[in-house]
């Protein structure tokens, strides 16, 4: 035991000198040590235990999601609501982090996410789609999803997170470009009676929730509240360094709370669910020209929906229909810094606001042996979709286009040709009143070529409609509009293996192929110095991954991956693609240190040098975060300690363009404390 | 130059120490006495043999052996193979075989259908209809499509729902002992 420590210290400071790659594969062997090691334990005969004993035992293995996991026509990643207690993350950005082939920016205010080397600087992620059970949350002002604790849902209440890589418009439309990330919430089932929990942090953070959850005979009942409040810290920004911006550093700007409302009805095949969030967040980076150093600097953003769903099957259909309707909120104050030394600070208030409408029905059958059919047609009616400016001049809000009409249709087959063989295909149409119809095919040959080896080719298509906001840009006079927008769009090509090895691992890996055509960029207009947005050229990216993951009986489980992509614009000179790192790679390991009463939760994450805005380039870093989480009083209490950073790396992200920094400083260690109780 | 400092504890923890410190906690394997789900689930089937009573024109004779096939893609492996080695149930031998075609199926006792077959499940009870054979699956739906006894994840354990209803129109019974243990018993 002691030998092998001491190896895998030597081994360590040996390889601090190698190429920073092999990190990956270091990782790789550690965790496939792990797993195979532990998998050689003995195990008791079952067939001795009695029913209800049997019920009791613990399982840890691949689950249900897992094996769908393997038959999906996609790369799928899916992580739990075990995972997200026992890593200690905090919002969906952390969950993110922890998935191979993403990586997240956060500017002090928003929190991005790039897939695959393609992590544009200024999108608001409109490039990936993010649900809420099912339920489409990018506004349709800036195409937007929140990810960091502007999230809509309290983490806490994630059952699960299952991320699909790769163009999925066959299927959703919009938004579904690099990925979509489908978050599943907990039913009432699942939380039994009260739930209470308080954590306090760095940075004077505190957070409490209550969640109360029954399954009263038929009908659930689930009704949970958040509220968070974090003071943040004081922070420099050297270009601010002069007498003028108090030598550049910032206080009191960089505060946050929000509050969660999320409340799930279901009766037989109805589901009701009403979701209200709202976040303030200081902006400690003086965007769009602001004064430095200015607590009324901060925007509000928040997102309030109802949807309901009914499920019923007719005849030999399996039928689901649903309508919901949205409302999203995006504004502020701005200072804004006086154009002559001595002038008066004016206070100016931006605002977005988006209220759509969607209806939807589905309906799926078996047409005949394996072969299974889906058709779907979706219309969303953003009755508005406005921008402007409240005080400076009062209320002028942008009028093109304050509203659009989108109508959809899709069908999707799944046909099992032999019982190895299965052929995934589906294409959808979209018509915006904006910019016209777009059509976006899908189709996956899926094949398992033995027990545990499964091999996937994979074409898709999908676009990223212009939203509003680059249509018609009314942030202040810096922008023009172009109202010949036209959609992006991807085609993209995978190939895929998945392996068992033994019966508590699995290896996959895949080599990829993304080409974007028309890239919506934002372009300097000579003439009269503004800005405007423009499909602007092509890019290409070719990338690599292979993963390795395991979950051992014991309770050991983990996984590690790396991340290899090749992007550049398919200009002459081939340019590099900012915010676009080569090479990336994670490892998560969650060990029992006590069996059933105490879990440490372990992760790292490295990634490759990345380009900012203005060319110049941000070393690589890695960060090491860890979580022990213990469970007592017969599992009615749970106690958490996290340390986030742990090596308190300094670390820099890329600005957004509407940043005045070309790279933020992101947080250095950081500790939180959660209590959970169940009653 | 001034420079506010980040949070900033006392220790200072160093990144070999930290990386040392995860891999022997990788390296500390705690004896567990868990299982992984499709022990449990074999454990199961083999529990099922037990405590559900076959007609006996569902045997060739009283020592003909008791049939538990897997249809799909078998997700057991080894384990449901060594989980009934050797056992006998009421006289009878059990006997695990993977089945693919469903005329085949239909003279086995458990049926146990994988998560693979989950699209065509329809199909699948059609062609069971008459048989004796006890329908065991984990697909989301499989009971509501007429499955007889489904599995379901909940906390990290292998629980089962009953459809009473398709076991007893099947001319099987099913003990009170069972019907205690299921989460869940429709009709």
């Amino acid at each position: 035991m002691l030998v092998r420590c001491r190896e895998l210290e030597m081994s360590f400071i040996a390889r601090k000198r190698r190429a920073r790659f092999r990190i990956a594969f270091r990782w790789l062997a550690i965790l496939a040590l792990a797993a195979t090691s532990s998998a050689q334990q003995e195990q008791k005969d079952l067939s001795q235990v009695s029913l209800e004993e049997l019920s009791n035992i613990q399982v840890y293995s691949a689950s249900k999601h897992m094996q769908s996991a393997s038959d999906a026509p996609a790369s799928v990643t899916v992580v739990t609501a075990d995972e997200i207690q026992k890593y200690g993350y905090r919002n969906l950005a952390d969950i993110l982090r922890s998935v191979p082939g993403f990586y997240v920016t956060y500017d002090r205010d928003y929190t991005f996410v790039g897939v695959r080397g393609f992590g544009r600087l200024g999108d608001w992620n409109s490039r990936i789609l993010v649900l809420i059970d099912g339920h489409r949350i990018n506004n349709n002002v800036l195409g937007q999803a929140m990810l960091g604790n502007e999230f809509l849902v309290d983490v806490d209440m994630i059952e699960r997170v299952e991320i699909v890589r790769g163009p999925s418009s066959s299927l959703y439309g919009a938004n579904a470009f690099f990925a979509v990330i489908n978050v599943i919430t907990r039913t009432a089932k699942q939380v039994k009676d009260w739930e209470l929990s308080f954590q306090t942090g760095s940075f004077g953070t505190d957070e409490g929730r209550a969640t109360y959850g029954h399954q009263f005979n038929d009908l659930g009942v689930l009704l949970s509240g958040t509220f968070y409040n974090s003071q943040g810290q004081t922070l420099f920004f050297p270009q601010f360094d002069n007498p003028a911006n108090n030598y550049g550093i910032t206080r009191d700007t960089d505060y946050e709370s929000y509050k969660h409302i999320l409340a799930t009805l279901t009766y037989h095949g109805f589901t009701l669910q009403g979701l209200f969030s709202t976040r303030d967040k200081g902006v400690p980076t003086a965007y769009f020209g602001a004064v430095f150093n200015d607590p009324r600097d901060y925007n509000v953003d928040s997102h309030q929906y109802v949807r309901l769903d009914y499920q019923h099957p007719i005849g030999k259909w399996q039928v689901e229909g649903g309508t919901s309707y949205d409302q999203a909120r995006l504004q502020g104050p701005v200072p804004e810094a006086p154009l002559m030394p001595g002038d008066p600070v004016v206070l100016s208030t931006f605002s977005f606001r988006g209220n759509w409408w969607t209806g939807e029905v589905k309906a799926s059958r078996d047409l005949f042996e394996r072969n299974h059919l889906t058709l779907g047609s979706e219309v969303r009616d953003n009755l508005r979709q406005d921008q402007g400016d409240l005080l400076n001049p009062p209320n002028t809000f942008t009028p093109v286009p304050n509203s659009s009409l989108i109508t959809a249709f899709y069908v999707q087959d799944e046909w099992g040709i032999t019982s190895r063989l299965t052929l995934n295909a589906g294409v959808r149409y979209d018509h915006y009143s904006t910019f016209g119809e777009t059509t976006n095919p899908r189709a996956a040959l899926i094949f398992r070529a033995a027990e545990k080896t499964t091999l996937k080719l994979l074409y898709g298509n999908a676009f990223s409609a212009p939203d509003v906001y680059e249509i018609s840009p009314d942030f202040g006079a810096f922008y023009d509009n172009n109202l010949k927008l036209r959609p992006e769009h991807i085609e993209s090509l995978e190939a895929r293996v998945e392996q068992g090895l033994g019966q508590y691992v699995q290896l996959s890996g895949g080599l990829y192929r993304n080409r974007i055509d028309n890239l919506i960029t934002l372009v300097e207009i000579p003439s009269d110095e503004n800005f405007q947005y423009q499909n602007a050229g092509d890019a290409t990216a070719t990338g690599m991954d292979v993963e390795l993951s395991g979950r051992a009986p014991n309770g050991v489980q983990g996984k590690a991956s790396f991340d290899y992509v090749d992007t550049y614009n398919d200009n002459s000179t081939r340019s590099p693609l900012d915010n676009s790192p080569a090479s990336m790679a994670k490892l998560n390991l969650i060990v029992p240190v006590i069996d059933k009463w105490l879990f440490a939760g372990a992760e790292g994450q490295f990634l490759g040098r990345r380009l900012t805005l203005l060319g110049d380039s941000l070393s690589s870093y890695q960060v090491f975060n860890l979580t022990l989480l213990g469970h007592t009083l017969g599992k009615h209490l749970d106690v958490a300690a996290s340390a986030f950073n742990i090596l308190n790396k300094k670390y820099f992200d890329p600005g957004r363009p509407e940043d005045p920094e070309d790279a933020i400083q992101q947080d250095g260690r950081s500790v939180r404390i959660k209590i959970t109780g169940r009653f | 130059m001034r420079r506010p400092k980040l949070l900033d504890f006392g220790v200072k923890l160093r990144g070999k120490m930290f990386l040392f410190l995860v891999l022997c906690l990788a390296a500390r394997f705690a004896a567990a006495q868990s299982a992984t789900e499709y022990q449990v689930k074999a454990a199961f089937l083999f529990n099922f043999a037990k405590f559900v009573e076959w007609p006996p024109s569902s045997f060739h004779d009283g020592s003909a052996p008791l049939q538990i096939c897997v249809l799909g893609r078998d997700p057991f492996g080894e384990v449901l193979r060594e989980i009934t080695r050797e056992k006998t149930v009421n006289g009878h031998k059990l006997e695990v075989r993977g089945v693919v075609d469903l005329q085949v199926a239909r003279a086995c006792h458990i049926l146990f259908i994988a998560f693979s077959e989950r699209t065509r499940l329809k199909q699948i009870f059609e062609a069971l209809q008459g048989s004796y054979a006890l329908t065991v699956g984990d697909a989301k739906d499989f009971a509501e499509q007429g499955g007889m006894i489904n599995f379901v994840l909940q906390d990290d354990r292998v629980q089962f729902e009953v459809s009473r209803t398709a076991v007893e129109q099947s001319g099987l019974k099913i003990s009170s002992k069972l019907l205690a243990v299921a989460k869940v018993v429709i009709g």
